[in-house]
């Protein structure tokens, strides 16, 4: 019973009722006008009505006289008192159908949408008092030992403490290849251990960890309006003031002029009470930006604000940072070079000092060649090497100035090299060279393909490299201009001397940890694989989660769908808006056409915001 | 303080629009803005966080009893 009575109060059950009056005093109609068929218009008016006039009144209590319910109320009553009854109650009919719509529409969008962000895991498994116990995720303390099961997604940002397993970020970074992990890496939330178990420490609680983050970004988001959001808004507030006054003018004006009937001005004036609601307008276009975050997230891509992506959209020239934006940032051994002793050895020994260095350099030379010698007496000089004794043997391994100043002659042939050197001495002797290089990023030349298509027309790389290694990467990957060997403060001066040349138009990338001021000078500054970097995520208008390049074109394709249809849903909006006053002041329209073709625009657009979901990758 | 919570119920981005007008004028309310899509009010107030969804829940209801807004 509770269930029908529910049911006749909702928007659908008050439709159905009004609609079975409708159609009863249609009938009654047809055969011939009576006071019947006018209880029964009445009747379907009152039912279908009913909370909208409730509405109106307490629109009106607040004194808000523009207030949509009142108007659409003036609209139904106006029209049975000018003895147009069909009108009136189809008015008020098609109204709720429309309202019913636009609720199903957005509703769904908020679903789909919301469905794209769902990578907020509930519960957690933790360790407490030696036994496990699942708890709620915000429950998880730092310090905590957590337990994570194949299928399970990661509750807080923990390092791993045994176990071995994939990781799929794809929630978080967008990238669908998963990640190995083993004991001491670092897992964000959100992410799906697969193929494994793995027993962490949690390292943040879960409303500091990245998923959450994540999620706070993509809601502040919606807060930073764009210039089309605001513009709409801004129009919204004297559209219905506008329109009402128009009415007015419409009702008054032609009749007293004897140039056509009071009741046809009336009624025509009523149709444009009944479009003077501004929803279809106010929702066209947060909609649409909303969808667009919403798809941009999905793929690792967060907009820092609906203001971000007319800038994006705008970009012709993309500077680059190098290490660790164009390369992977990781140094790995690519040969030596001038040796006089094997090669194996050398690295050998060059690995038994190194391996008592964290230097990123000095990890790339141990993870190419471990070794099994003990060595003594290990000193890391900062800025130039190591040394120690291997063997009886004086080593050591650095880079030129440690070799000058310990007075180690070095051949000529050993400093022909585009990469950088590491030079190993023995006992004073020159042994060899060893190259080190960043490797480029697998992706990154097809990215800056992919940037030219999308209409980017010049290409820069920023570096404090030494000049050789720079323009061979830069070659290597097509771009037009190299500035390397640059201080920080150099770096910040020639983005600048762009942003002069082509104001608007400039994307920075960089992986936001020491080029933050560059980020923010930027007309659009990226931040590369900053899931954990605040200072990164402060600065930049965008920020892609993982560290592919190909994500850059992405952005781009996916910041100018997003205003198409931005501005798509603001002339469709306004045009049938503005084309309906033109046609019922020239009396051509009718009540219920105006009513449903208002609503459904709302929902036409709404739809057509939801497109941006769908729209595929910028490579397929 | 600046609080957050969500609200449901609303009809329309217009409606929101209306209702955070409406809350922003309340005694110990200093702003008030609503996000119709991602359904969130965000409030700036002097209340503790038991006596502000009290006062906005009130107010809320007054505008449209299907509207409720919870932490």
């Amino acid at each position: 019973m509770k269930k029908i009575i529910d049911f006749l109060c909702s928007e659908l059950g008050r439709f159905v009722i009004g609609a079975v009056f409708f159609i009863n005093a249609l009938a009654f109609d047809i055969k011939q006008f009576s006071v019947v068929s006018l209880i029964l218009y009445i009747c379907a008016l009152a039912t279908s009505g009913f909370s909208v006039y409730v509405d109106a009144i307490k629109g009106l209590l607040r004194r808000d006289f523009l207030d949509e319910k009142f108007l659409m109320s003036i609209a139904s009553i106006g029209a049975m008192i000018i003895g147009e009854y069909t009108e009136g109650v189809a008015v008020m009919l098609f109204f709720l159908l429309g309202e019913l719509f636009e609720h199903k529409a957005v509703t769904s969008s908020r679903k789909r949408i919301k469905s794209l962000l769902d990578i907020c895991p509930d519960e957690a498994t933790v360790v407490r008092d030696g036994e496990e116990t699942v708890v709620d995720a915000d429950e998880v303390e730092v310090g905590d030992t957590v337990i994570i099961k194949a299928g399970d997604r990661v509750p807080v940002d923990a390092i791993v403490l045994s176990g071995f397993a994939d990781a799929d970020t794809s929630a978080i970074t967008g990238e669908s290849v998963p990640r190995a992990v083993s004991p001491g890496s670092h897992i964000e939330s959100g992410s799906i251990i697969i193929g494994g178990a793995l027993v962490c420490r949690a390292e943040k609680c879960a409303s500091e960890s990245s998923a959450v983050r994540i999620l706070e970004m993509i809601e502040n988001a919606n807060e930073n309006k764009a210039k089309e959001e605001n513009f709409i808004t801004a129009f919204s507030r004297v559209y219905t003031p506008i329109v009402v006054g128009l009415a007015i003018l419409i009702a008054i004006i032609p009749p007293a002029f004897g140039l056509t009937e009071w009741s046809d001005s009336v009624y025509r004036a009523l149709i444009f009470l009944v479009i003077s609601c501004p929803c279809a307008l106010v929702i066209s276009v947060p909609m649409a930006f909303f969808a667009g975050i919403g798809s941009a997230a999905s793929r690792g891509i967060l907009y820092k604000g609906g203001n971000s992506f007319s800038p994006v959209a705008k970009t012709k020239t993309v500077a680059f940072d190098k290490t660790g934006t164009l390369t992977v940032g990781e140094f790995s051994v690519i040969g030596v070079l001038a040796n006089t002793i094997p090669e194996d050895e050398l690295l050998e020994y060059a690995s038994a000092i190194e391996q008592y260095s964290n230097h990123p350099i000095a990890r790339s030379i141990v993870k190419k060649r471990s070794s099994s010698l003990a060595a003594l007496d290990v000193k890391e000089l900062a800025g130039r090497g190591s040394v120690g004794i291997v063997n009886g043997k004086s080593i050591v391994v650095g880079n030129v100035l440690l070799m000058s100043d310990l007075g180690v002659n070095l051949p000529k042939e050993a400093l022909l090299s585009d990469n950088s050197l590491v030079f190993v001495s023995i006992d004073k002797n020159f042994v060899g060279a060893i190259e080190i290089s960043d490797k480029i990023k697998n992706e990154a030349r097809n990215a800056i393909k992919m940037l030219r298509k999308v209409g980017v027309s010049r290409t820069l790389v920023l570096s404090g490299d030494k000049k050789s290694r720079a323009e061979s990467i830069g070659a290597e990957l097509g771009i037009d201009e190299i500035k390397s060997e640059l201080l920080p403060e150099d770096k910040y001066d020639l983005l600048k001397r762009e942003i002069d040349k082509n104001k608007g138009k400039v994307m920075y990338v960089g992986d936001g940890i020491n080029d933050a001021p560059a980020l923010a000078l930027a007309d659009v500054g990226v931040a590369m694989g900053a899931v954990g970097s605040d200072s990164a995520i402060e600065s930049a208008d965008l920020v892609i989660m993982s560290d592919n390049l190909e994500r850059l074109p992405e952005a781009i394709i996916i910041a100018r769908r997003t205003l198409r249809i931005a501005k798509q849903n603001i002339v469709f909006a306004l045009g049938v808006k503005i084309a309906i006053m033109i046609l019922s002041a020239f009396g051509i329209a009718n009540m219920w056409l105006a009513v449903f073709a208002d609503v459904g625009v709302a929902v036409l657009a709404i739809l057509n915001s939801m497109r941006n979901l769908i729209g595929g990758r910028a490579d397929k | 303080m600046k609080y957050k919570f969500t609200v449901t119920g609303l009809d329309c981005p217009n409606c929101a629009a209306k209702l955070a007008d409406l809350i922003a004028k309340k005694d110990g309310i200093d702003s008030a803005k609503i996000n119709f899509l991602t359904e969130k009010i965000t409030v700036e107030s002097t209340l503790d966080e038991k006596a502000l969804l009290d006062v906005l829940n009130v107010a809320a209801k007054k505008f449209d009893k299907a509207v409720k807004i919870e932490k």
